[in-house]
């Protein structure tokens, strides 16, 4: 293959004003500075061929990006990734977002452990697959100890977390698209033992193999979990439980759940849409929802209420109470009864 | 500390070529480093700024003047007359019109933006820049920064070879 400098573009109108190179006379950081706002990494690694001045500069940039291109092969390879997290040499990562196209889920994970301790801010992978017939695999998310933030969307590949080591410093998760597998469980990793500052976390579009998910943390602020399926198995239990000192919102949404319950002192927002509930059939009494939030300020409550299935706990300072559409008159009365009884 | 008073406090930044500027110290603060220097009190009486000459720290004191925050001293009623929105418009184009200087004098407002930390004018003046990197072949990025390509032929296989991934 041909060397190319990449496109070629128009050429520049602003014509050389004087022979002096201005800009390599600027010390290393302004020039790092100047690179990183590029937000391609490849491009910033081309300009090494300019002159010895900018050789190995990229090598020292905090923030790597590998973006899909708007020509083919549009994303970059994940062994070309490899290559450029192996000769990069900052200590400090605080950046690194990858969109991939069409990445086999080793491909994805092998170079996630080159990355893992050097990684203080946010690490961004998004993997976009046209090809849905294409097998599935699963990344291997090894423990990230320093980073701030982790955004997934792998497009329907498995993850498996890894089954120790604490994600310190991390605040923000967001997983999208993901079949998660074992064998550390969902709840587990969240849970303030392993993530003990997480304070955002979103989980949407995926599949979870544990039919009970506890989530037990002292410091999440916000969750929102929507259109998430736990464990295939019609059996299985599929509980969310949420207990949490710290948690003020909830957003559920697009659930089937056995039992959902929270204890959340704190909580002043829970909005709940789509959610289906299905009965047990064996013991009906069981209660299917139970909430405990006694600080709440907004309930938004969409599906079907029953004083007898659905608990919640006093709540002295709601202010807003959204109980979804319903007809009054019609066919599902018993339906409409209860939302009457719930306003 | 140096206390942020109702009433305008000025304070005198000096050029090395010996241009003294009184400015207004919620403009001279929008300079991360000046900052730095009134809140530890090392800032009595005037601020010698090093490497950057009159012309160009008039420059910068221009950009900090439109760039100061309007809330403050002057109380909120610039901001409440004001949508942020057409606000942040107005901006945009007095920014436009500001950077339209030749290559020489932008690559001097970067250096100086990048010294004195003030985000806004590094991010406006490297922008330009940027773009020429990021869609021109490297020979024509050479010319654009009057870079002098100083390796030898193979030397520059050797760098084409060790960052072959950049160039598939």
């Amino acid at each position: 293959m041909e060397q190319s400098d990449g496109p070629k573009r128009p050429k520049l109108v602003d014509a050389a004003d004087g022979d002096e190179d201005r800009l390599s006379v600027l010390p290393d950081d302004i020039l790092i500075d100047i690179l990183a706002k590029l937000h391609r990494t490849t491009m910033d690694a081309r300009t090494s061929v300019l002159s010895r001045r900018w050789r190995g500069l990229w090598k020292l940039l905090p923030v790597l990006n590998f973006p899909l291109g708007t020509e083919p092969p549009l994303g970059i390879e994940p062994k070309h990734i490899v290559s450029a997290l192996t000769s990069h040499e900052a200590p400090v990562i605080r950046h690194l977002i990858v969109s991939l196209r069409e990445a086999a889920a080793e491909s994805v994970a092998m170079w996630l452990p080159i990355i893992a301790p050097r990684l203080f801010g946010e690490l961004s992978i998004f993997n976009l697959r046209w090809d849905r017939d294409r097998e599935i695999g699963t990344v291997e998310l090894p423990c990230f100890q320093s980073a701030d933030r982790i955004c997934l969307n792998l497009d329907d590949h498995g993850l498996a977390l890894p089954p120790s080591g604490v994600f310190a410093r991390l605040t923000y998760l967001r997983m999208i698209s993901i079949r998660m597998r074992g064998p550390c469980r969902l709840g587990d990793i969240v849970s303030s033992p392993r993530c003990p500052l997480l304070q955002k976390l979103f989980l949407r579009d995926s599949y979870v193999q544990d039919d009970v998910v506890v989530i037990h943390s002292e410091s999440l602020l916000e969750i929102g979990i929507d259109n998430v399926l736990l464990h295939h198995d019609a059996l299985g239990l599929r509980i969310l439980a949420i207990c949490s000192e710290s948690v003020l919102q909830i957003d559920l949404k697009n659930l089937a759940l056995r039992q959902l319950l929270v204890v959340a002192p704190a909580l002043i927002s829970l909005k709940e849409k789509g959610t289906h509930y299905i009965a047990d059939a064996v013991d009906l009494s069981q209660p299917v929802v139970n909430i405990s939030a006694p600080q709440l300020m907004l309930l938004e409550w969409n599906a079907s209420y029953d004083r007898s299935s659905v608990q919640f706990g006093k709540m002295a300072h709601l202010q807003w109470l959204h109980a979804g559409q319903f007809l009054v008159y019609g066919s599902d009365e018993d339906f409409a009864h209860n939302h009457i009884r719930l306003l | 500390m140096a206390t942020r008073e109702a009433g305008k406090k000025m304070i005198m930044l000096k050029s090395p070529d010996g241009m003294e500027f009184e400015v207004e110290e919620a403009v001279a603060m929008e300079s991360q480093t000046i900052r730095k220097m009134i809140e530890d009190d090392c800032a009595d009486t005037a601020i010698l700024i090093p490497n950057i000459n009159s012309k160009i720290l008039s420059r910068v004191i221009e950009y900090c003047n439109k760039h100061v925050p309007t809330t403050g001293a002057t109380g909120a009623a610039a901001s409440d007359t004001v949508a942020p929105a057409a606000l942040a418009e107005d901006l945009k184009i007095w920014d436009a019109e500001f950077i339209k200087v030749n290559r020489a004098t932008r690559f001097d407002l970067i250096q100086a933006a990048s010294y004195l930390n003030i985000k806004g004018l590094l991010d406006l003046t490297s922008q330009t820049t940027i773009d020429t990197i990021s869609d021109n072949s490297l020979e024509e990025i050479r010319s654009f920064l009057s870079t002098k390509n100083d390796y030898l032929p193979e030397e520059e296989q050797t760098i084409r070879r060790e960052n072959q991934w950049a160039f598939q």
